[in-house]
Parts: C-alpha cells; structure tokens; sequence
C-alpha cells in the first residue's frame, strides 16, 4: 500500500510538473502571438485609405481623413475592429463636428487594448 | 523489580553469541529463524544483532517495546568479563556471561531466576533499539501517503496554475454586428436635404446622430412654384361626364362635351365650358385639336366605355391624339427591280 501511494506520487510529481511545464510554455507561445497579432493589426491599419495611426501605450487611435464614402468609412472601422482581436473598439465618430475634423468629414475612431 | 518492569518488558526475551558469522545479514536471518522456530506472535517481535568477539551477537524478543539489551550487555561484558549479568525474560531470568572466553546466555528455570531477579544485582538496562522481525509496512505506508499526499497537493497547484495562467490566444471575440459602425448607417439614411448630419458618433457603447439644418437659397420658392404648377394641373383636368352605362346611344349627334384644357396650361378653371366647334371654315387650333368627347373618328358617337377610357386617359395625362391617317407614298413600280 505504502509503495502504491509512492508510485501514485511520482505519477502526481509527474503529472504536476507537466502541467506546470505546458502552462509556461503556453504563456509563451501566448505572448508571441499577442505581439504578433498587434503587429499585423498595426500593420493593416495603416492600410486604410488616408489614415493616421497614433499609438498610446495600448491603445490605438486612428483617423482617416477627407471622407468622401461616408457608409464606406463605417465599414472601414468595422473591418478594422475585427482585423484587431486584441483590442476593443471604444469610441468611433464621422462627421466635420468630430474633434479634430476641421470642417472636413472624418472618421476617428479608437481601438483600446486589453 | 518485576512490578517495575511490568508492562515494558517482552513476553521472552532471549540473547546468543554465533562465532563465525562475519555477515550482518547473516547474523539478522539466525535472529530471525529463531523468532520463527521459538515464537509464536511472530508480528510482535523483534531482534538485533551486533559484531562481538569476531561473532554476531543476537538478541530476539516476543512482544515488548522494542527495546534491546544487547547494547548494555556488550557493555558490560566488555567491562567486567568475569561478571554475569542478566534481564528479564517473562517471569525468568536470563543470564548473560563469559565461558571459556565467549559470550554465553542461559535461560533460567524459575527456581534460579528468583534468587537472580530478588537479588541487589540490577537487570541490563534496555536501551538498544531493536527491528521487528516482521515488517509491517506502516513506515512506508507513512512515507507513501506523505507522497502521495504531497504529489496530490503539487498536481492540484500545477492545475490552479495552469487555471489561473492560461489565457485564450489571439481570436475573434464573439461579435455584436448590430453594434458595429457599419450597422449604424440606418440612422442616417433617410437623412432629407435640409438637414446634414454633423456626426454620427459611437461613445461608452452608445450610439447618436447630431444634425444640423441644412438652408438651401431658393428652395422654398422652387418649392411653392411647384406646388402651384401642380395644383394648377390638377384643377385643369375636366370633370367626368355622366353617362348612363345602359342608355342606347342618341339617334342623332349630340351636342359636344367640352373639350378639356391641355394639361399644365394654368388658367384653366374646372368647369370651365369651351367655346363650341368651330366652323368647319374656321382656322383650326395650333395644339393638335382634340376630337370632339362624345364622337369617334368616324363620326359615330362613342359608346359608354369608350367615353370612360378617354376620361382616365386624360385624368393620368397619357391621353394621345388620334394617330393622323397614313400618308399615301406613291411607288415607282417603274424602278422595282
């Protein structure tokens, strides 16, 4: 009995370090693709049509300027909320009354980082 | 001294000398094929064994603590050879001693023992450990469940670990596409020319629109001239002449109904008669002049729903004028080939 429960323990032993080894290695294997995901979605974003891309710590604002499609613009800020899975789409406005819209129709919107 | 030892000491207790045994091992399998032969509670005894005089000196108990006095009597021989010395075995002594120059143990009889055991001289002291004969397993049960124990508590850590470390990969989150931006452009379709939507604008999960009116110059007057013309053709269009759908057609021509007025011609007043045909020497109209309401192109009068057909024609402005007759185009049989 006693060597059974030494048997049973090596396997705990066993067992435990294995997951505690597949959990490190995990986080890892997380990390990088987190970094990745934000390069590429990074990377998209300066795709968009007449962009500028600003980076605060985690959180991404991004405007395009001179709007000619405004329904277009919408989608625009759509597509770019789901090629960001790491981030959330916090504030979104087109129009020439957005902040910094100078009279000219805009599209800003901010993706935060979790 | 028995009362003494009452409740500590074996049930027998018995020590010997083996010349020759240079193995430990050996000396502890003779300890132990004595406890099989002489003892019973086979379970509750113990023995040991310690190198003596170029031998193995054994001691084996039936019951007891576990406590030998193999150390003590090594001691003692060692000290004083030419002493005898004894322990408790039951209700006997046992004597331990030196003969011809080796280790000699007795067991006395009852007889002997009680002079030995009343006398001043005191029993070895138990003070060695022994090993039981057979081993019950419970230090390595012990050691297991400790392991085992131990094992269960670092694998159910490793798993509150793993719990409290992993974290989903990059992928896409469930999707509330009626929150989206591109979802939101119902709010400002139907957006009308006098209003310019300033922003439509996405804040703390929430959706608005601002708007602004939007003055166009000029629109309200192209408005209410539109509206005029409108009105102006709607009231040119005549009124339906009442026609008995069954009455027979009139035998002779009947006086003709008023034409109505070309639409979009403003002045024209509903009711308002037109002048009667004109004589057949008069100079006709310059607009293609409408047949007259209640004839037909060859003349004849017009039955009921020819007459209805003519009236919606000219209330939905589709009303045509009668197709002129064909032009005769004279053929040149001549240049046919």
């Amino acid at each position: 009995m006693g060597i059974a429960m030494m048997v049973t323990s090596l396997a705990f032993f066993g067992a435990g370090a294995f997951v505690i080894k597949e959990t490190v290695d995990m986080k890892e294997r997380e990390a990088r693709q987190w970094a990745e995901t934000e390069r590429q979605c990074a990377q998209l974003l300066n795709t968009l049509p007449s962009v500028s891309v600003a980076q605060s710590g985690k959180d991404t604002t991004v405007t395009m300027a001179d709007v000619t499609d405004p329904r277009k613009a919408l989608s625009d800020a759509t597509v770019a909320a789901m090629m960001c899975p790491g981030k959330q789409l916090a504030e979104v406005c087109l129009g020439d009354r957005c902040a910094g819209a100078q009279n000219k129709v805009i599209l800003r919107f901010k993706l935060k980082g979790q | 001294m028995a009362e003494e030892l009452s409740g500590l000491r074996p049930m027998n207790a018995m020590m010997g000398w083996t010349e020759g045994v240079e193995s430990k091992n050996d000396a502890i399998e003779l300890a132990k094929g004595f406890i099989t032969r002489r003892f019973t509670a086979l379970e509750a005894s113990w023995y040991a064994v310690a190198p003596f005089m170029g031998g193995y000196l054994w001691e084996v108990h039936e019951g007891g603590p576990g406590k030998g006095y193999i150390g003590a009597a090594i001691e003692a021989l060692s000290q004083n050879p030419s002493s005898k010395f004894w322990f408790p075995s039951a209700d006997r002594a046992f004597q331990i001693m030196m003969r011809d120059g080796k280790p000699f143990g007795i067991l006395l009889s009852k007889s002997e023992s009680l002079p030995v055991i009343n006398s001043d001289q005191p029993p070895l002291a138990m003070i060695t450990k022994m090993q039981p004969a057979v081993r019950k397993g419970t230090g390595v049960f012990m050691t297991g469940a400790a392991m085992a124990g131990v094992g269960a508590i670092f694998l159910i850590s490793s798993m509150a670990f793993y719990a409290v470390s992993a974290n989903p990969g990059p992928s896409v989150r469930a999707v509330d596409f009626s929150s989206m931006p591109h979802a939101q452009w119902g709010q400002v379709q139907g957006t009308g020319v006098e209003e310019i939507v300033s922003k439509i604008e996405m804040k703390d999960g929430k959706w608005s629109v601002e708007r602004r009116p939007h003055v166009v110059p000029g629109l309200r007057e192209l408005r209410d001239e539109g509206a005029k013309a409108v009105q102006k053709a709607r009231e040119s269009i005549m009124p339906m002449p009442k026609v008995e759908e069954d009455a027979p057609p009139p035998a002779a021509p009947p006086a003709p109904l008023p034409a109505p007025a070309p639409a979009g011609i403003p002045g024209a007043q509903p009711g308002q008669q037109t002048p009667p045909a004109a004589p057949a020497t008069a100079k006709p109209p310059v607009a293609p002049a409408a047949p007259a309401a209640n004839l037909g192109a060859n003349g004849k009068p017009l039955t009921a729903a020819e007459l209805r057909r003519r009236a919606r024609e000219r209330a939905t402005g589709t009303a045509h004028a009668p197709m002129p007759a064909p032009i005769p185009v004279p053929v040149d049989k001549g240049n046919k080939k």
